[in-house]
């Protein structure tokens, strides 16, 4: 063995060695310096002047100067020296222990390649998820002082609230609110519609947000250009526009401010442009206007202190918190008058930043768990990996040791091998997950919140480096630790280059692969339940036929379309357009449509009972259109007018509901029209999933739009067109009726209907490529590394093995013995998984579809799919053993 | 004797040092005794003051220290210049002649400022 002068373990040069005895008392260093001097001067003046040693003693001192002042200077030098030196020594030996650890893995390029593989991936994982969920659960809001935004809410009152106990404000309650003068710096209402905007080349809806003036100064955003609403511009009709809508309008020029754009027939004024990238309150805002505009459409709004119909956000004061805040929200709510029978008006307050990551943050927390268990697979695997180097390296170790390198020493080195492999790893692992991420944003755009924050930050970067250098530690230890207690006399003693492993060894390695097999199955166990849980979803009926149908939506201009008979009018001869178009086979308009999101319920009073339905209003050709199955009685017909006896259709639920045992067809209702004649059910349809095809079916009823009240018009409807083939294709057909009817008339939001089902389904699918893709990441490095540690073995008991073959056993025994020992370890590993799958799995449970997160089946078939693979990988180094010459392995020694 | 010698210019102390340590590795002591010998004495100098600049001159990489055993077998300090003391020497030197040669010029000189 070869050592270079760069080479850490070689012994210090002498000189170092004796500087380091002295080297704890820089002090007495300088005293002794001193006092050798004085003494050398006297023993001069003794013998050349021949002084008494008293007097050479002072003709000594006065020819040094003041000893005490100068030994005090070189104290403070010499401890100011020891500090530096100490540093840069330090500093030498990761250095030289760095440079030695690249060149030793330059040698033997494919180890250092297949644990910086191994690494990289396990870490990529974790720093593309990393980056993923900080951005959207740490990251602050684009706004100054994000943390003092508030959302506020209802939680009683007369409308319907949310699942989480929510509901709208009314605009009364917002400026009751506004009153908090010493907690709240600002409050602002605001509401969500969507106008018709014409004028600016082709017709376009565009999505707006009505708010309190205050809004962009309460958000602290000041618009790009222009300005923002004054506070006596409440009920003016002036506007600003987000960043995209400027561009696509004025083509990103300046003097759009003051240009004015026609909202709903109506002129507004533009007077700013926000920033891109502001968002508020989603991204889908493209324009705002003052919220007095929503009085003119909604009067009740200004006049009704019981019509909650706003949402509001709040800026807190500085030092004031959540709680203070609510407390005085309920003093607030106690000066609201409840109508009787309602639950007592009251108020709660969230901040914006919890309020926007929404149901999005459960998921995320499951895959960082998943990343960081693949994490700790990639870590086993690269310190197995090490491990199996090591005993190569035993000799090396051991001469190391020899020539005065401490256990210390050694591990230091062997861990600046692993650190070194590991920061490789993390920075290709940093590459990965770049790649991965815009992957992921590409595939899924529409599943995660404020997806333009998200990317590879210097928040990602300093997180990659800390698990890269956890990473290193953590894999480098325990193989560092057991190479670095190298028994001396039988490593040198020994004539091989190689030692076979010990039992303390070899009983680490069986260890980490049985954790590795653990780990595995915990992760594709998590896996298997989301592929299993959304292959039943896929196989949910949604009640009618997805293929070929496009959709679209179609807001009538309220101005233009004022009456019942003015908006029939529309859709009727739109329809008759659309029907003549090429490709289209049937064509329809309803009220709502299944995956939108949309829903229009009441509550159906009945003997003794009420319940709560939806319905749709429709144009008859829309159970055709949709292939809704007719299970009784008939469709509507063009004979079902306002003249003739009102009917309806419902589904098998709201039968079932009502009418458990009898036959619905020819039952009447009374849905309180105007006229007070009582609804006839014609027809039974099946079941449609409406809400998503996850949520219960709901009791519904449709009604003839030919029929409809007036008061229950339909400005906004859902074009539906099933085309002979490619249903993309009808939507220059659906724009065609429509300009033909309407040049003024815009379409929006074309989309299949198979697209809104996916949709639907995209944060499932999402979260169940993520975790398959993780899955199969565990799965490989698990099945590496007991490869890894059997082909070990085999290669360490070549020997036993001839011995064993020469003795007479046959190819089976050896095989069985090799698969054994192997599969002892699967065992092992399957029997931890399990028990760590089923403490695991219980916090899929709001991911899963109709399946119990300790479903049997997914539990045998991930074991059985983990135990062959596992088995596989270890057959190939056993038949490599039972090929075994014994006469080779025996001459080879 | 010091007190009546020619007192030794600021900043001139690093370049005697480091050209007596040009000659062969020395002790501190050996320092001032060979300054003494090639002055004959004339340096109004206090010896002591020569460590201060040699520990900040090895501070600052010129110079580099050993313990080793003297002829009398007694542990000293030994110092030797280092390539970038061997460098600032002759930095040293050269700005020394520039300054002898200047102040030589103006005590030398025959005409009268005009």
């Amino acid at each position: 063995m070869r050592f270079s002068d760069a080479d850490p373990l070689s012994p210090p040069p002498r000189t170092r060695r004796f500087w380091r005895r002295w080297r704890p008392d820089p002090t007495a260093d300088a005293d002794a310096e001193v006092q050798f001097h004085l003494e050398s001067q006297i023993a001069e003046y003794v013998a050349t002047a021949g002084m008494t040693p008293s007097e050479a003693r002072e003709a000594a001192l006065r020819r040094f100067g003041d000893v005490d002042t100068i030994s005090n200077v070189l104290h403070q030098l010499g401890i100011q020296r020891e500090r530096t030196v100490q540093l840069s020594e330090r500093f030498d030996r990761v250095r030289q222990d760095v440079r030695f650890a690249v060149r030793h893995f330059v040698r033997n390029p494919m180890f250092a390649a297949i644990v910086v593989l191994t690494l990289a991936l396990s870490t990529g994982a974790n720093i593309a998820i990393f980056s993923v969920a900080e951005s959207v659960m740490l990251k602050p809001l684009p706004y100054p002082h994000d943390d003092q935004l508030v959302e506020l809410w209802s939680t009683g009152g007369k409308v319907a609230l949310s699942p989480m106990g929510r509901g709208p404000l009314s605009y009364q309650e917002v400026q009751d609110i506004s009153g908090l003068h010493h907690d709240l710096s600002s409050v602002a209402g605001f509401t969500e519609t969507r106008y018709n905007l014409t004028g600016q080349g082709e017709p376009r809806e565009v999505q707006a947000t009505l708010a309190s003036p205050s809004l962009f100064e309460l958000l602290g955003v000041r618009p790009a250009l222009g300005r923002g609403f004054r506070p006596s511009e409440l009920h003016a009709r002036v506007a600003v526009l987000s960043h995209a809508l400027w561009l696509q309008l004025f083509g990103g020029n300046a003097s759009a401010v003051g240009r004015v754009v026609t909202l709903d027939g109506n002129g507004y004024t533009v007077v700013g442009v926000m920033p891109a990238g502001f968002a508020f309150p989603d991204e889908g805002t493209q324009i705002w206007t003052p919220l007095g505009q929503a009085f003119v459409t909604q009067p009740e709004l200004e006049t009704n202190p019981d019509f909650q119909a706003l949402n509001a956000v709040a800026r807190l004061r500085d030092g004031i918190d959540i709680q203070r805040l609510e407390s005085e929200l309920t003093l607030v709510a106690a000066h609201q008058s409840t109508p009787p029978g309602l639950q007592p008006q009251g108020f709660s307050a969230m901040r914006l930043r919890d309020e926007d990551v929404g149901d999005t943050r459960t998921p995320l927390l499951v895959l960082l768990a998943l990343v960081g268990f693949v994490f700790v697979i990639g870590c086993v695997n690269a310190a197995n990996l090490l491990l199996a180097r090591s005993s190569a390296r035993q000799r090396e170790f051991a001469v190391r040791r020899a020539l005065g390198a401490g256990r210390g020493r050694l591990i230091g080195q062997l861990l600046t091998e692993s650190v070194v492999l590991a920061l490789a790893g993390g920075a290709v692992g940093l590459l990965f997950a770049e790649v991965g991420v815009s992957a992921i944003l590409r595939a899924w755009p529409a599943v995660l919140p404020r997806t333009h924050q998200i990317g590879v930050d210097a928040a990602t970067l300093v997180y990659a480096l800390l698990i890269s250098l956890i990473a290193g530690i953590a894999f480098g230890l325990a193989p560092a630790w057991r190479s670095s207690a190298v028994a001396l006399d039988t490593s040198l003693r020994e004539g091989s280059s190689t030692t076979t492993a010990g039992p303390g060894r070899r009983r680490l390695q069986r260890g980490l692969v049985a954790a590795e097999i653990a780990l595995a199955l915990v992760v594709l166990t998590g896996a298997g339940l989301l592929v299993r849980s959304f292959v039943r979803l896929e196989s949910v009926d949604p009640g009618y036929d997805v293929q070929n149908v496009l959709t679209a939506r179609i807001r009538l201009t309220p101005a233009r379309y004022a009456t019942m008979a003015q908006q029939l009018d529309f859709y009727q001869r739109m329809l008759h357009e659309l029907r003549r178009q090429p490709g289209v086979e049937s064509a329809s308009v309803s009220q709502t449509l299944p995956m939108t999101g949309e829903a229009v319920g009441f509550r159906l009073g009945v003997p003794g009972d009420a319940v709560d339905i939806e319905q749709d209003i429709v144009d008859p050709a829309f159970f055709r259109t949709l292939r809704i199955p007719l299970l009784a009685g008939r469709r509507f017909t063009d004979d079902d007018r306002t003249d003739t006896q009102p009917v309806a259709i419902i589904n098998t639920a709201l039968a079932r509901r009502l009418w458990p045992n009898g036959n619905p067809i020819g039952q009447t209702l009374s849905l309180r029209r105007s006229d007070g004649v009582p609804t006839t059910i014609v027809g039974e349809i099946g079941n449609v999933h409406y809400a998503s095809l996850t949520d219960p079916v709901k009791p519904e009823i449709y009604l003839p739009f030919s029929q409809g009240e007036p008061r229950s018009g339909m400005t906004a409807s859902w074009v539906v067109a099933r085309a002979t083939r490619d249903p993309a294709g009808l939507a220059v057909g659906v724009r065609r009726a429509v300009a033909a009817v309407d040049p003024q008339q815009p379409v929006a939001a074309f989309a299949t209907l198979s697209d809104l089902v996916d949709r639907s389904t995209a944060a499932r699918r999402f979260n169940m490529t993520l975790v398959g893709i993780f899955a199969l990441l565990a799965l490989g490095l698990a099945v590496v590394g007991i490869y890894g540690v059997t082909a070990y073995m085999v290669q360490q008991r070549t020997q036993e093995i001839g011995v064993r073959v020469a003795l007479g056993a046959d190819r089976g025994h050896v095989l069985s013995l090799v698969l054994a020992e192997a599969g002892v370890m699967t065992g092992i590993g399957i029997v931890i998984g399990l028990a760590g799958a089923l403490g695991f799995t219980r916090v899929l449970g709001s991911l899963l579809y109709d399946i119990s997160v300790t479903d049997s089946a997914t539990f045998v078939i991930t074991t059985v799919v983990l135990a062959t693979a596992a088995l596989l990988a270890a057959l190939v180094p056993a038949l490599r053993a039972a090929r075994i010459d014994p006469m080779q392995a025996l001459r080879s020694e | 004797m010091a007190s009546s010698g020619v007192p030794v210019l600021q900043g001139s102390l690093d370049g005697l040092i480091l050209k007596t340590l040009s000659w062969a590795p020395m002790h501190g002591f050996g320092v001032a005794r060979w300054l003494r010998q090639v002055t004959d004495d004339a340096l109004n100098l206090e010896e002591g003051t020569l460590y201060p600049a040699l520990y900040r001159m090895e501070n600052r990489g010129w110079i580099k220290s050993e313990w080793r055993l003297t002829e009398n077998n007694r542990r000293a300090k030994y110092y030797h210049l280092t390539a970038a003391g061997r460098h600032q020497l002759t930095r040293e030197a050269e700005n020394w002649s520039r300054f002898v040669t200047a102040v030589a010029k103006v005590f030398s000189a025959t005409c009268e400022p005009a």
